[in-house]
């Protein structure tokens, strides 16, 4: 049988699929921007890779996960927090906390956003697409639209409030299922 | 969501980075206090996070592996896709009609180009619509995609645009630039894979048989073998070949430290854990064609494929195996019983004593067949059409590196050999049909778990 580190690059990566989209999650739920968590996740990322070796046993690999990336946000917000409107320490501390909890199992969530996705009204689906494929900003989506950015913000928030309350309830309608 | 409305437009506002040093501020006291409000907050923020990966036609790695557990249960929705399928082609067949497939990128430079088509001559500034075809047989052309992706293209080459984040490379060799925001997760299919782009450079080679090269050059890409759903993240300075045919095996070759420690990027160093060490005693190594190297100091020894090391110093005839110089031959290992494989990896270490750039014996150049049964055929039918050799993958490390100089040749090299997904193939013997003067310090098998 190989050792442990025998075959360490395909067990990083198996590892880390598993936990990837939990941890982007919370790294999002920490930070003011999409743009700021994405620095964040390939810092994560890549620090999980260069201290692989340190991991005491793969069981482990998720919660080592969430702890780096949750040095990684608190490092970043100590190098961005002078000049941008980002939560102080203690309470993305709080926050990390309450996330760790619900972050570890995101699978159904991500299944029933999926779910809920198909129930935006057109319009509302239409701007979600724009917004996220293409990962334009308000602006200039507002631009394309012929809009103004205000009325494109509003769409786009009541559509994030709509998935998340269908979200809840689906997975609470799973729930009463199972 | 259970808090209230103007609670929580001031999440929206934060968490669309508009939020005002005073509304920020104002949240971050409302939610120290309300654990309704950072229970709606952390809901809202996770659905910002899961919703790029889930509308980008680029999936992520997770939805890659969630996509092969979950294939069977779409079985159930076919004939609803079919009719939605329908339904889009009459749909898009209107706008066929009506407007022609959309300019999405423009020829940016072109070097001493011949075109494949003689009637077709592109000037720079040229646009490039979905669906054109670009054949290149000699120069070089940079295409720029509106989104901000450069494809260089380097003749002959045949490459073939998708979308305004995808092209099809059908032959030859691109290069591919995606560092702006609007390109990232620019896909470059080629016959056997998908390279993604994670927001930086790589290179991409295909050869007329459809063998892939992917090259790393910045940052990171996302290698999708199609049929099996299954991905491989690369970092710079890492490259892969991917072998065309329904079982995709992937070749990955590195330089080492040069040094007894036998340590690279991410192959693992010469191991005594494997199926065919000597000390698991089921293996056994015999040279069916070619002469090997014998000197009057040493007589050579094909145990020193197995003994769980590579070579102890740079130049060390005794602990490698080579053939007579000027020519080469096979090497074949019978593992004693048919064996699910998941992974081979082969060591060579050469650095002439005196002779600086004379690294030729690092060379790994071979193809590796394997067997099941328990009467192998002969050696000698490798390549014949009728023969039963099963082959598993070729491998030319001169070719991986791109060697145009003896000093562009690693001293050191390892390369593994394992399949996109799964095993590599369930085989008792394995040959090597060398093609190069390799100073082989160690094989490894790996059997899968």
């Amino acid at each position: 049988m190989p050792s442990p580190k025998s075959d360490s690059h395909d067990s990083f990566l198996r590892l880390y699929v598993e936990c990837e989209e939990s941890l982007r999650g919370y790294v999002r739920s920490l930070l003011p921007t999409l743009e700021d968590a994405r620095e964040v996740m390939q810092n994560t990322a890549a620090v999980l890779w260069r201290k692989f070796d340190q991991l005491d046993h793969p069981k482990n690999f998720r919660r080592w996960a969430f702890g780096v990336a949750r040095f990684e946000v608190l490092s970043y917000r100590r190098d961005k927090a002078r000049d941008r409107h980002i939560f102080g320490e203690e309470l993305i501390t709080q926050l990390a906390q309450e996330s760790e909890k619900i972050g570890m199992d995101c699978d159904r969530e991500i299944k029933a956003l999926k779910f809920c996705l198909a129930k935006l009204p057109p319009k509302q689906s239409a701007l979600v697409q724009e917004a996220y494929d293409k990962d334009l900003k308000i602006k200039q989506i507002a631009e394309r639209e012929g809009r103004t950015p205000m009325s494109v913000y509003k769409v786009l928030h009541r559509a994030r409030i709509a998935l998340a309350d269908c979200i809840k309830e689906t997975l609470e309608a799973e729930g009463a299922k199972a | 969501m259970k808090s209230d409305q103007e609670k929580m437009d001031l999440v929206g506002r934060y968490l669309a980075g508009e939020a005002s040093a005073a509304e920020a501020s104002r949240l971050e006291q409302l939610m120290f206090a309300d654990e309704q409000l950072r229970k709606d907050f952390l809901a809202y923020a996770r659905i910002d996070a899961f919703l790029p990966s889930i509308v980008s036609e680029s999936a992520s790695l997770v939805d890659f592996v969630q996509e092969t557990e979950t294939k069977k249960k779409f079985n159930r929705w076919i004939p609803v896709a079919v009719a939605l399928i329908c339904a889009l082609i009459w749909v898009s067949s209107f706008s066929l009609l009506t407007s022609e497939p959309a300019e999405i990128a423009h020829f940016e430079e072109l070097k001493n180009c011949r075109w494949i088509n003689e009637k077709e001559n592109p000037s720079v500034g040229d646009t490039i619509r979905v669906g054109q075809r670009i054949e290149l047989s000699k120069g070089q052309a940079k295409l720029l995609f509106d989104t901000g992706a450069v494809i260089e293209l380097k003749g002959p080459s045949i490459l073939e645009i998708r979308n305004k984040n995808a092209a099809f490379l059908t032959l030859g060799s691109a290069e591919v630039l995606a560092d702006s925001k609007e390109s990232q997760g620019f896909i470059l299919a080629t016959p056997s894979s998908n390279f993604i782009d994670l927001g930086t450079a790589f290179s991409a080679t295909v050869a007329p048989d459809g063998l892939s090269r992917l090259e790393v050059t910045q940052g990171k890409v996302n290698l999708i073998v199609e049929e099996d759903h299954d991905s491989h993240l690369l970092q710079q300075g890492e490259a892969i070949f991917v072998e065309p045919g329904a079982h995709k095996i992937l070749t990955r070759i590195e330089s080492g430290d040069e040094t007894d420690q036998f340590r690279f990027p991410t192959i693992s160093k010469p191991s005594t854990d494997d199926l065919a060490d000597q000390s698991k005693g089921g293996s056994q190594i015999t040279v069916p064609q070619g002469k090997l190297r014998t000197r009057p100091s040493f007589s050579p020894n094909p145990n020193v494929l197995i003994d769980g090391k590579g070579q102890s110093k740079q130049d060390s005839p005794q602990e490698s195996l080579f053939f007579e110089h000027g020519s080469f031959g096979s090497i074949l290992m019978d593992l004693g019983r048919a064996v699910s494989i998941r992974k081979i990896n082969s060591y060579s270490w050469h650095q002439h004593n005196r002779i600086g750039d004379h690294r030729v014996r690092a060379h790994q150049g071979y193809v590796l067949y394997g067997f099941a049964g328990n009467h192998p055929p002969s050696a000698k039918e490798i390549g014949s059409p009728n023969s039963e050799w099963v082959r598993i993958a070729r491998v030319n490390s001169d070719q991986f590196f791109q060697v145009h100089q003896k000093l562009d040749r690693p001293a050191q090299q390892a390369c593994s050999i394992f399949a996109s997904k799964g095993e590599l193939g369930n085989y008792r013997y394995l040959l090597w049909d060398v093609k190069a003067p390799t100073f082989f310090g160690e094989i490894d098998v790996y059997e899968t778990p």
